[in-house]
């Protein structure tokens, strides 16, 4: 099925205030039901929108955590709050996954611009963003090219020497890209005054009326929690 | 339009990398600079717009003029629109979310209107050919048209010089056909262009002017046309030795390919591919870029496994046996030596395989040493050694363990002409005693240098498999699979 985003397309700036009320809405709630309701709203999500190789990756990233959550407050306090702990500690992971999927690189730099954050600041955010996938590739020639000499890098106790054979070839590299990359951006100009900037569209009013309703199921979620 | 006088220049804390450059040419010229990896070549081509030495830092005696007006002051950005420097990876030059953003970073940091900014995207995409690409991200693209993509950005700034640092390495014969012709049709506009390369290929025949560089120092200038003699002696066009052809050897499969498939998000990459290598045979594997050969070779020591066929090692199943495991068997080592190295010095890093798998090599790493050269650096970090250097130390690292199969991806891309017969010489003395060796190249001359069969892989399936002599006398199948040929 569509999902929402794809039917109805806002302003990344919207898009990003959207993303952080979603999160505010996971951290301001205190009763068991709210938490529930909210948890089964995620899951129903991410059955119905979601095809099945994103819900993995997703269920993949998060479930880990959560189970590590549970063990720990289950041992260190009661099993109620360990509860309580641990499905809010998913919703929060599992909404930001969602939301920060739907933001891209360039939709953040759009974002920020519009919100006149300092270009050199953006720029810098979205490029680490976007060298991501890179550096995931890099990491995967170099664990490629070890396991190719012998050595061993599955996650056990006795391959944690070999680390080294992951970590010292992938900060060469990083270290390496990043003064490429600096030198290709000095070469067109990144340093110069009076950049031209682009991309200035604005807010329309289908943007405004998501923001109003955001705000006001934030407030009314704020009242019924903290009444 | 072009005028170094009396260029001295180094890098902070080291040699002189440049030393006496005397340069001037005219305008229009076409020019190229060749000389062998650490030269000193990529340094002039970053003297000229700037980079050296406002962003290395570091000593430059002499003046550097630009259309008559001195540039020593100039940072690179003041240079935008007057010098345009291609980079030799794309992957760090293209920085931007779509290709469009990456062809209007330029535009935007000369402050032009953004209605012009559009007109100057829209009109040099479609120069090259790469309109479909423009909403594109860069990572997404092939090596050939992330290479467009890198020429457009700098293109579109309308620069007086256009300096390409090794345009034409990793391309195939297509993508280099490509950039050939609109470096041909830039050169028609009276642009001047500069383009830096350790290769010499049919790009030649369209420069004007040929300048080589040894350490540091111009040691021959002259027209193009008559360079090929000195570029032959300065080993920038290798010269290997002549290999007569062999009958295949008569002896028992190393590894046997059987109909293996391989396939990702539905879009196959491998499609029915069979082979057999014997014990002491010398093979080329052949194709385009993303025709799927290095996909193939990752699947024969279990780093890939097909979703359906199967690869067989001296007759075992290698299903179930992880890559580590396979190591000892089938030595492979990839195109970026950099993604190997983890120990502090040579030696470390040729007894780390060896170490791993539980073997004392010694005696065998001391002959690899001798065979590859490496007995005077053991001690260096292999971070600090030159790129042909790093090549070598990587190549025998693996062949260090000891493996059946030796398996080589693209082992002289990158590399000069000097390293390139280097390798053919140790490949050829190592066929000679018996090593079964796979070697992954789209570098026809190479191939036709260090093996006597040939696999030719087109659209992930195979097109030849025969003996070299006999691919090469169809040159329909050498075009239609790499658009290459012999030289």
């Amino acid at each position: 099925m569509a999902k929402p985003s794809e039917k109805i397309s806002f302003h990344p700036v919207t898009r990003l205030f959207l993303s952080l009320g979603l999160i505010a809405a996971v951290l301001m709630v205190r009763s068991m039901t709210t938490l529930y309701m909210q948890c089964l709203a995620i899951l129903l999500y991410l059955l119905i929108f979601e095809d099945r190789a994103q819900r993995k990756q997703i269920l993949k990233l998060t479930a880990p955590m959560a189970i590590l959550a549970a063990a720990m407050t289950w041992i260190t306090l009661d099993a109620k709050t360990a509860l309580f702990l641990t499905l809010r500690f998913w919703n929060l992971m599992t909404v930001s996954a969602l939301c920060f999927q739907r933001i891209g690189a360039e939709d953040m730099a759009s974002a920020l611009r519009k919100l006149r954050a300092p270009y050199p600041v953006v720029f810098m955010l979205t490029s680490a963003m976007r060298y991501i996938p890179l550096i995931r590739l890099r990491v995967r020639h170099i664990i490629e090219a070890q396991k190719s000499r012998g050595i061993d890098l599955r996650l056990r106790l006795k391959n944690v020497s070999n680390i080294f054979a992951l970590f010292l070839p992938l900060l060469v590299q990083c270290l390496m890209l990043s003064e490429e990359m600096a030198m290709a951006m000095e070469c067109r100009g990144f340093s110069r005054k009076g950049r031209t900037l682009r991309h200035g569209s604005r807010l329309q009013g289908k943007d405004y009326l998501a923001m109003a309703g955001g705000l006001i199921l934030l407030l009314m979620l704020y009242q019924w929690e903290f009444r | 339009m072009i005028r170094l006088a009396d260029i001295w220049y180094r890098y902070p804390s080291a040699e002189w990398a440049l030393k006496e450059i005397a340069l001037e040419t005219p305008q229009g010229q076409y020019l190229v600079i060749c000389g062998g990896n650490g030269s000193g070549k990529s340094t002039l081509g970053y003297l000229l717009n700037g980079l050296a030495p406002h962003f290395f830092g570091g000593v430059l005696q002499g003046s550097v003029y630009i259309d008559n007006a001195s540039i020593d002051k100039q940072t690179p950005g003041d240079l935008l629109a007057t010098v345009g420097l291609v980079f030799q990876n794309a992957d760090a030059q293209l920085f931007n979310a779509t290709v469009e953003d990456e062809i209007a970073f330029g535009l935007e940091s000369l402050g032009l209107p953004p209605d012009q900014i559009e007109r100057r995207v829209q009109d040099i995409s479609r120069a090259l050919d790469i309109e479909d690409l423009l909403h594109r991200s860069p990572m997404e693209l092939s090596g050939g048209e992330k290479r467009l993509v890198a020429v457009a950005s700098v293109l579109c700034l309308n620069p007086k010089v256009l300096v390409l640092d090794e345009p034409f390495a990793n391309l195939d014969g297509r993508g280099t056909g490509l950039l050939r012709k609109i470096l041909q049709r830039i050169h028609q506009q009276g642009r001047n262009l500069v383009v830096i390369e350790q290769i010499i290929g049919p790009f030649l025949e369209d420069a004007d002017r040929c300048i080589v560089i040894e350490a540091g120092r111009i040691v021959s200038d002259g027209p193009a046309r008559n360079a090929r003699s000195v570029l032959s002696e300065k080993h920038l066009i290798p010269c290997y030795p002549r290999r007569d052809p062999a009958p295949p050897p008569r002896t028992d499969p190393v590894l046997s390919v059987r109909n293996i498939c391989c396939r990702i998000q539905d879009r196959p990459l491998l499609e029915n591919i069979s082979f057999e290598l014997r014990q002491g045979e010398a093979v080329s594997l052949i194709g385009r870029n993303g025709a799927g050969k290095t996909t193939l070779i990752k699947h024969l020591n279990g780093l890939f496994r097909p979703v359906f066929g199967e690869v067989l090692f001296r007759g075992e199943n290698i299903a179930s046996k992880p890559p580590e495991q396979m190591a000892a068997r089938v030595g492979m080592s990839f195109q970026n030596a950099n993604n190997q190295f983890f120990k502090s010095t040579v030696k470390e890093e040729l007894s780390a395989g060896p170490r791993m798998l539980g073997k004392n090599h010694d005696a065998w790493i001391r002959e690899i040493c001798d065979l590859f050269a490496l007995n005077a650096f053991l001690e260096k970090s292999p971070y600090r050694l030159s790129e042909g250097e790093k090549k070598r130390t990587a190549i025998a690292s693996i062949l260090a363990m000891k493996p059946e199969l030796l398996i080589l991806d693209e082992p002289a891309a990158g590399q000069d002409g000097r390293f390139r017969e280097t390798l053919a010489a140790v490949l050829n003395i190592l066929e000679n005693r018996g090593s079964t060796i796979l070697i992954v190249t789209h570098d026809l001359t190479f191939a036709d240098a260090v093996t006597d069969r040939w696999i030719l892989l087109e659209n992930g399936a195979i097109r030849a498999d025969g003996p070299s002599h006999i691919i090469q006398s169809h040159p329909a199948l050498c075009a239609s699979a790499i658009d290459g040929h012999v030289s």
